[in-house]
């Protein structure tokens, strides 16, 4: 039997501490030689993928339909079992371990959810504390801890039944679930791709809010690029048999895309996405005496910044910072940032 | 009435385990259903009769009948409801570490369970009916009187008996109707119901 991965004493309130304080933080995943040949197949659906995911970000694998992706990302708990390589979490050789006992350590989510329609909200978050035997007042005040953590009121939600619940609301209860008994990794498979783009949009917000408090180490497969563009730490652009084209961070392969491939699968405006990992404040700041119509905070991107001007039809914004002027950034600015990286000397 | 409900009790415990048996495959569910189909279409009175020519005429003679007949919408409805349950429901209780027996157990069953049930009802209905044919055999509940009706035709009480026989089966299947609403009422979990 695997430890529950956290020490916290039944009698502890959760609700004073608040989640970051004493949950697990992620641990690395290590693929080798990862390999999955399904029965009367010649060729394999993965092909020996070896790949490093760093505790605590988000790696995200990225590529088109059908080329292994969502395979690579089952073979992790191992709802595929692996035909040959190992996978390592933590250290540890997970490859013949029991998958029941595997699969509660670490948290899942799919694009079509799952939630337990007999279930009510607070049973289905509870799930995987209860196969661990938590104690109840523990499970308890832990599902109520995790729905707050999703945004969703516990006395609302609690005694709800899933189909109550929007596709939004519902999502976010199967991210809490996931994250229930607080797994050091998560494995998430296109957990936004289901509902509109506004909410996909703020759902993606949230997450990213949320994992900067929890630090897991999460597996997110879209073949949404901008998706990875927008979440990943690192991206892993996969090719048929899930090969990996590339595997760096966004602002290196919009940058330095490895070959064809990745390029085709950048799309166009490859320019105008780099825009979005920098921040105003990286550019040095002309002189504020200038008055101008519009303003950006300096923690705003260098997409956003270029989009108000171009939508106003200016040449320079102010730059604020806690509302108060500290700067102007002109058009200029930007377009020697672009076509002049800050780390690429040979431009 | 004891006879009817002996009869549901033990062809829900056969079915309920035929069905778990056999939901997992295609092709062994499609062959269990269809043998259950075929069953059915036999004439229960033929049935009666093999059964009095090897057993004599007894209860043993009537009751497995009884219960080959009320097994079939219990199969079919416990491999339909079992088959049901949606796939991204138990892609996502497996990959959080649910087992094969809780799957079972704490899953598929509950999502089943209206859709047993209903065949749990059909069944009965038809067992109710058929254990007045089973007089035939066995003197045994209100069959008898729709046997002597038959057995004296032409006499004073022949309308009369057959008038007993028929409202009352029909009264004993409306009180068996009346507890399974009650039941479903009862058993059916809160989020399955439509």
């Amino acid at each position: 039997m695997p430890e529950n991965p956290t020490t916290v004493e039944p009698t502890e309130t959760g609700k004073q501490t608040g989640p970051a304080a004493h949950d697990a933080r992620g641990v690395p995943i290590v693929l080798s030689e990862l390999t999955k040949t399904y029965p009367g197949q010649a060729k394999p659906a993965v092909d020996a993928v070896s790949m490093e995911i760093p505790a605590g970000e988000i790696v995200v694998l990225v590529g088109p339909s059908g080329c292994g992706k969502t395979t690579t990302m089952r073979m992790v708990n191992r709802l595929i079992e692996p035909t040959s390589g190992t996978i390592t979490i933590g250290g540890d050789d997970v490859t013949h371990l029991d998958d029941v006992q595997l699969r509660r350590r670490i948290g899942y989510v799919i694009q079509q959810i799952g939630l337990i329609p007999h279930l009510s909200i607070a049973q289905n978050v509870a799930l995987v504390p209860k196969l661990l035997k938590w104690d109840k007042a523990r499970i308890r005040s832990r599902v109520d801890e995790m729905l707050t953590t999703v945004g969703l009121d516990p006395d609302d939600y609690r005694d709800r039944y899933p189909r109550q619940l929007s596709g939004g609301q519902q999502q976010r209860v199967g991210v809490a679930r996931a994250l229930a008994a607080d797994p050091p990794i998560m494995l998430m498979d296109e957990p936004f791709g289901a509902v509109d783009p506004i909410t996909r949009s703020r759902l993606q917000d949230e997450f990213l809010s949320l994992q900067q408090q929890l630090g897991k180490t999460i597996v997110f497969v879209t073949h949404d690029f901008d998706e990875a563009l927008k979440l990943g730490d690192r991206i892993a652009v996969l090719r048929e048999g899930s090969k990996i084209a590339q595997y760096d961070t966004p602002e290196q392969i919009l940058a330095h895309p490895a070959d064809e491939f990745v390029e085709s699968f950048i799309g166009e405006g490859a320019a105008l996405k780099r825009l979005n990992f920098e921040r105003v404040d990286s550019l040095p700041l002309q002189d504020d005496s200038v008055q101008t119509r519009e303003t950006v905070d300096v923690s705003s991107t260098l997409h956003a910044a270029l989009d108000l001007m171009v939508g106003k039809g200016l040449r320079q914004v102010t730059v604020a910072r806690d509302g108060r002027p500290v700067g102007m950034v002109r058009v200029d600015d930007i377009l020697d940032r672009v076509n002049r990286p800050a780390e690429d000397p040979t431009a | 009435m004891l006879l009817s409900l002996y009869t549901v009790l033990a062809a829900v415990a056969i079915g309920l385990l035929i069905a778990i048996l056999t939901y997992r495959s295609r092709v062994r569910a499609d062959f269990t259903i269809a043998t259950a189909a075929v069953a059915f279409t036999l004439p229960s009175v033929a049935l009666f009769g093999f059964l009095v020519s090897i057993v004599g005429s007894n209860l043993l003679a009537v009751f497995p009948v009884l219960v080959l007949y009320a097994l079939l919408p219990i199969v079919r409805n416990g491999i339909v409801g079992l088959q049901s349950a949606d796939p991204n429901v138990i892609d996502a209780a497996r990959g959080m570490g649910v087992g094969g027996f809780r799957m079972l157990w704490q899953i598929r069953l509950p999502i089943a369970w209206p859709v047993i049930l209903a065949g749990i009802r059909v069944s009965t209905q038809l067992t109710v009916g058929i254990v007045a044919i089973g007089a035939f055999v066995q003197k045994v509940g209100l069959g008898t009187y729709g046997y002597d009706a038959l057995d004296n035709l032409g006499s004073v009480n022949t309308q009369n008996k057959a008038i007993v026989c028929i409202l009352f089966v029909t009264l004993i299947a409306l009180v068996f109707d009346a507890v399974f609403v009650v039941i479903r009422r009862f058993t059916t979990p809160r989020g399955a119901r439509a």
